[in-house]
């Protein structure tokens, strides 16, 4: 029916002539024409099944949708196939990203930071005098800044080692060279040479805690050295500041032994509470914690007494997480800490500066008085390089330079260097962590603990937070046993970093294989 | 220069520092975040990087681990349930330190440090004991049960001849002598005492017995060889010179006493 209406239709808007014969007639062509079409299909139904004609029919219709369908599937496949391939691709790229360590462009950008630092620094000191060129201030910067970029972003490449760990060194040491350079161009120079010989030490050291299998033997052998060197200044020391803990050597000078007697107390102490779990067994390095104790106690080297004592406890706790033992360490030193005020006359003096420095503004506290009048003076951005009056500070080149960084480039300097120098630590923590080994998680923990301490101590004197102790900021503070003990444990950091990523590598590599 | 000028651009410089150690210290915790993420990735991608396999918790009476739950094992460490331990297992029965472990190219070795132990496929490892697990291993200690899952790159590391298996040369000593490494360890004595009645009762196993109890003998020997497999750890005792402590039924301590 709904096939014949519109031929009506369309002879009706034709305008042909409705008369009822033509229109008869017309019916009978079209009955005639119908029945010719019956017949024919009747024919095709009696020689063809009756499934064959659906099929015929339904064919191409099926077939286009399955087209589709196969199409959309195949689409699908693919972008699921993509997606699969992006994601794979991602993670082998994390992979190789995990296994090369590299540094990538922030750290880059950081290193070109620390150069442009150092040389900007370097430049308007070396045009301070009028009428005259600084040559020195300019070999200086042709040194360190050169050295600087080559071991942010050569060396982390050669020897496996990490590179915002050294970029972060090389910033607070191009700081320290900067301030001291400042101050004292002669004891800048001095530290600069102290600084090249402290990147060699800190690559002997990086690769030989890279490649140590055998811990015992160096251990042992580090504690006499430690011990040794800790007995040097009671049998030829001098008396500098209130302590004897400096031994003159003909021709070289005068060093610091108990900055070398760190390595040996990390390095012991990383070993045995490694290698031993119960109490009764980590008590060699407990003794020889306590023998370097009382060997600093007997130099009044009260401040590195400390830092050892501190580091001790932080070590203990890290390997055995005994909190009721690591509690009565604490106690036992604030013990040992209200002996030694009850015993020594200068602590008893610190402590009564760090409570009242203006009660003796122009003796006792005039230390103290200085140091905050200093870091008050430079504002929040400071008076400008070189400028001010460091001088007036005593140990302005040492223990106080944190003051002087803070007079000269500002308090909010001084804030972010005090953030630089937790991120370093934090580094230190973080490739610790990343190590398989307990003796090197522990290592890292130890010099991680050290660095953080003594920056802590030394900076919380400066800003009359704690009573001062007379220890070196790290890296910034004159002194080449201080620096160069510093980058020596750096260089472990590093070479534990190294063996960690190393590790890490093989795996990835056998893992692809 | 003139200190005028000198002067100006020293408080330029500051504000410069001030600027550039800003700029570092958002570098430097940009990389640190970054690092933790990619390290945290890959490890999530490949968990096979940086551990030598996995324990699968089968079963445990504790809510804190549940069934399936993987615990990942380290190339070394120790096994407890302290915080401080490489592998912690949060299950207060099991002691603070139970074992200490390292991997070598036959297996996962494991000493007891405890002196109630822990069960290898059934067979008790007493302080001092040097057990070696295989993959599949099951681990039992008091209710929790694990089982072992070594990963194979882990193991093909293991079989690459330059590197040196991951254990040092004092832990290793250490279980040579049986001695391990924690509180009720057998020590020096003990060992002592133990080897003179191995030696005694292999000089009374050398004396045959004849006819029935011969037999008899055979078969009981026979039952108790099928009733207990010999552990891991005392299997290859003889190839690699380690001490271990012998396992003993308890009917057969019992006949010694007597």
């Amino acid at each position: 029916m709904a096939g014949k209406a519109p031929v009506y239709t369309a002879k009706k808007k034709s305008g042909v002539s409705a008369s009822p014969a033509a229109g008869s007639k017309e019916k009978q062509r079209a009955a005639q024409k119908t029945t010719e079409k019956k017949g024919a299909a009747e024919k095709k139904r009696e020689k063809k099944p009756a499934n064959t004609k659906i099929t015929e029919k339904k064919t191409p219709r099926s077939s286009s949708l399955h087209q589709r369908g196969e199409k959309q599937v195949k689409t699908r496949r693919g972008a699921k196939q993509a997606r699969e391939t992006a994601r794979l691709n991602a993670v082998m790229r994390d992979r190789r990203r995990a296994a090369l360590g590299t540094g990538g462009f922030g750290v880059t950008l950081m290193a070109l930071l620390t150069a442009g630092f150092a040389a900007l620094g370097f430049l308007l000191l070396a045009v301070r005098e009028k009428g005259a060129v600084d040559t020195q201030a300019f070999v200086l910067m042709a040194v360190t800044v050169p050295l600087g970029l080559a071991t942010s972003l050569l060396l982390p490449r050669l020897m496996r080692m990490d590179a915002l760990t050294m970029t972060l060194t090389n910033f607070i040491c191009s700081v320290g060279l900067v301030i001291l350079y400042t101050v004292s161009p002669e004891r800048g120079v001095r530290q600069t040479m102290f600084y090249v010989l402290g990147l060699a030490v800190m690559m002997v050291m990086s690769a030989v805690v890279s490649r140590m299998r055998r811990t015992g033997g160096l251990t042992l052998l580090a504690m006499v050295l430690g011990i040794g060197a800790l007995a040097l200044p009671l049998l030829f020391g001098t008396w500098q500041n209130g302590a004897k803990n400096w031994v003159e050597v003909p021709f070289f000078g005068s060093f610091q032994p108990s900055e070398f007697a760190k390595l040996a107390l990390v390095l012991s102490l990383a070993y045995y509470f490694s290698t031993h779990r119960t109490v009764l067994q980590m008590m060699p390095a407990i003794l020889f914690a306590g023998a370097c104790l009382a060997l600093l106690m007997l130099q009044r080297d009260l401040g590195t007494a400390l830092i050892y004592y501190l580091t001790t406890v932080v070590m203990f706790y890290a390997a055995c997480g005994n909190v009721p033992l690591t509690a009565l360490g604490v106690m036992g030193g604030a013990g040992a800490a209200v002996l030694g005020y009850k015993m020594f006359a200068h602590v008893k003096v610190r402590v009564a500066m760090w409570r009242n420095p203006w009660s003796d503004p122009l003796d006792k506290g005039y230390q103290i008085i200085q140091a905050l009048l200093a870091i008050s003076s430079g504002g929040l951005f400071g008076v400008g390089l070189g400028q001010g009056t460091p001088e007036k500070i005593p140990m302005y080149y040492n223990d106080f330079i944190f003051a002087v960084i803070c007079e000269q480039l500002g308090l909010v300097f001084g804030l972010f260097l005090l953030a630089v120098y937790a991120a370093l630590i934090v580094r230190c923590v973080h490739a610790a962590l990343r190590s398989r080994r307990s003796f090197d998680l522990l290592l890292g923990c130890g010099v991680a603990a050290m660095l953080g301490i003594q920056t802590f101590m030394i900076v919380g004197g400066v800003i009359k937070l704690i009573p001062l102790t007379g220890v070196t900021m790290p890296f910034i503070s004159y002194g080449g046993s201080s620096l160069i003990s510093c980058m020596a444990m750096i260089g472990i950091v590093h070479g534990i970093a190294g063996r960690a990523q190393r590790e890490m590598s093989e795996d990835l590599f056998a893992m692809e294989e | 220069m003139n200190q005028a000028w000198y002067q100006v651009l020293s408080m330029i410089y500051g504000y410069l520092a001030a600027a550039v150690i800003a700029l570092v210290l958002l570098l430097t915790l940009r990389k640190i975040v970054s690092d933790a993420a990619l390290l945290r990735r890959v490890r999530k991608n490949t968990p096979q990087a940086g551990a030598v396999g996995a324990f699968r918790v089968l079963s445990a009476g504790t809510r804190r681990l549940s069934a399936g739950a993987e615990i990942r094992i380290p190339y070394e460490g120790t096994l407890g349930a302290a915080h401080s331990c490489d592998v912690c297992i949060p299950y207060r029965r099991v002691h603070m330190r139970s074992a200490f472990f390292w991997m070598e190219r036959d297996g996962l070795h494991m000493v007891a440090l405890h002196k109630d132990g822990f069960f290898v496929d059934d067979v008790a490892v007493e302080p001092g004991d040097e057990a070696i697990l295989e993959d599949g291993a099951v681990l039992r200690v008091r209710e929790l049960k694990l089982v072992l899952r070594l990963y194979s790159s882990a193991l093909s590391r293991m079989d690459t001849e330059d590197v040196a298996p991951y254990v040092t040369s004092e832990r290793r000593n250490r279980a040579q002598q049986g001695r391990g490494e924690g509180i009720g360890a057998p020590g020096k004595g003990e060992i002592r005492r133990e080897k003179k009645l191995r030696k005694k009762m292999d000089a009374e196993k050398e004396k045959k017995p004849s006819g029935r109890a011969k037999r008899a003998a055979g078969t009981q020997d026979g039952q108790k060889k099928s009733r207990k497999p010999s552990s891991a750890a005392t299997t290859d005792a003889g190839e690699k010179n380690v001490y271990r402590r012998k396992r003993e039924t308890p009917s057969r301590t019992a006949k010694e006493k007597r």
